[in-house]
């Protein structure tokens, strides 16, 4: 068949810089999206722990949206989408300082807030509702309670789940591509059509890629069992 | 201290409490019993608002807690609250659940409060189960770290929803010993419970409750006597016969 491996063609010189820059958008978009889509989930879990119907209401639509819209079409939404919408002099500025991976980490971010809100609200549910009757009648507020009491037993429950979103939202940085943010997956591909060494460009990113994960899930391990609630 | 005046209950259209009307003096024990269902749960937690009430006035320290100017978290502070599944906190070790009031009610830094609560400790005779977590202790352990704190914040009323029942037997001695201890130092206590041994041990008074009315309250001689109400008498015979 004639094709004769060479990675090193794609390790040296400029190839290996577009890899090396792929991987750092890669974890750009990977840690910010996280730790977006973290804050906004305890937001969301807590919004929709309060009794009161409508926000209840909001919070389920925004979650179901974004569990049902395949990632990418939200990646679309917000990059093509949004943009129209705004004014041109907006879409300028955006344009200067990187939207596409502005609208990737926002995109990526909600999408996994509303997984993580339901890992947080799983978790809450497995507490017993006498833990927050115990927590009122010290006389802690209700947001008291939730911040001392619940919350921490619900992310120790939820751990497992949440480090496996880690892992999909890891994987899921590669849909970025779609929009053309020059994570690691648009630099495989950059790297394979100029150079013609697509198994090499593949190959290389899948190592890196499979890495990486390895690297999560041994993490995720460690803390499932550092953090792992004991209830008698 | 605690004054019930015609307090009345609904759950829907099933009245649980009838218009009970009953004083808890200061420094004083008092031990509610009666057949399961009759309210007394209920009723001992109306007193820090756990369960609302529709009808009726009830005052602790001489204030209505449900007017406007009350608190109810600040009520909640003055009032410990002792529950039967001891209800500790499993993320936080014994001391931390100590801890807990003293930190985020009273706003104290852990160096701050880690003496009050060591000496807490101490006093239900658990400082060397400080740093255990809570699965790792026995359920009368548990139950004495729960009452340790329900009492960090000094209140002045402690009350206990039947603190033994969820206790193998031989646990139960060594919670009760600790309660007689409190009564004795002159706390304030409301106790349901069916330790007949311990009521009329340590209560200053026994109410009886039935089908949500308090159809009894005396001091234990009597309550013990054959002149008590025939529903006592009932009671005592049918809980001797499961002993």
């Amino acid at each position: 068949m004639g094709y004769q491996l060479d990675f090193g063609k794609v390790l040296r010189g400029e190839y290996l810089d577009l890899i090396l820059q792929g991987v750092q958008t890669t974890m750009v978009l990977f840690v910010l999206s996280w730790v977006f889509g973290l804050v906004l989930a305890i937001i969301l879990t807590v919004v929709r722990a309060i009794e009161f119907r409508p926000t209840q209401l909001l919070v389920a639509a925004f979650v179901e949206y974004h569990r049902n819209v395949p990632v990418l079409i939200q990646l679309f939404v917000w990059y093509f989408g949004f943009a129209v919408v705004l004014p041109d002099g907006v879409n300028d500025y955006l344009n200067d300082i990187g939207a596409e991976i502005g609208y990737a980490i926002v995109a990526l971010a909600l999408n996994k807030a509303a997984y993580m809100s339901e890992d947080f609200r799983s978790g809450m549910r497995s507490i017993h509702p006498a833990q927050m009757e115990a927590a009122r009648s010290m006389g802690l507020t209700y947001l008291g309670a939730m911040r001392w009491v619940i919350l921490p037993q619900a992310w120790r429950l939820a751990l497992p789940a949440l480090l496996g979103q880690t892992l999909i939202l890891f994987k899921g940085t590669s849909l970025a591509a779609g929009i053309g943010v020059a994570e690691l997956s648009y630099q495989a591909r950059y790297i394979e059509e100029q150079s013609f060494r697509i198994f090499e460009a593949y190959g290389i990113a899948t190592a890196i890629y499979m890495l990486i994960s390895f690297a999560i899930m041994w993490l995720s391990a460690v803390l499932s069992d550092r953090f792992r609630l004991r209830v008698k | 201290m605690i004054e019930f005046q015609g307090v009345s209950k609904w759950y829907g259209t099933l009245k649980v409490l009838k218009d009970i009307s009953a004083t808890v003096d200061k420094g004083t024990t008092i031990v509610l019993c009666g057949p399961s269902g009759s309210g007394k749960s209920t009723l001992v937690r109306t007193v820090n608002r756990l369960e609302p009430i529709q009808e009726g006035t009830i005052t602790v320290a001489g204030a209505d807690i449900y007017a406007k100017s009350v608190n109810v978290n600040t009520l909640r502070m003055g009032i410990g609250f002792v529950f039967q599944q001891f209800n500790l906190f499993p993320h936080l070790t014994v001391i931390d659940n100590v801890m807990l009031p003293l930190r985020r009610l009273h706003h104290q830094s852990r160096k701050e409060a880690l003496p009050t609560a060591l000496l807490m400790l101490e006093r239900v005779g658990l400082a060397d189960k400080a740093h255990a977590l809570p699965a790792d202790i026995s359920g009368g352990q548990s139950q004495r770290v729960a009452i340790a704190r329900s009492l960090i914040l000094n209140p002045e009323v402690l009350i206990l929803d039947e603190p033994t029942s969820a206790l193998d037997p031989e646990m139960v001695s060594e919670v009760l010993k600790l309660l007689r201890q409190l009564s004795g130092e002159g706390m304030t206590m409301m106790c349901v419970t069916h330790e007949m041994g311990f009521a009329r041990e340590v209560a200053d008074r026994i109410w009886f409750l039935k089908n949500g009315e308090l159809t009894f309250d005396a001091k234990p001689l009597v309550f013990f006597s054959p002149e008590a109400h025939p529903d006592v008498r009932g009671f005592l015979s049918a809980i001797q016969k499961n002993h």
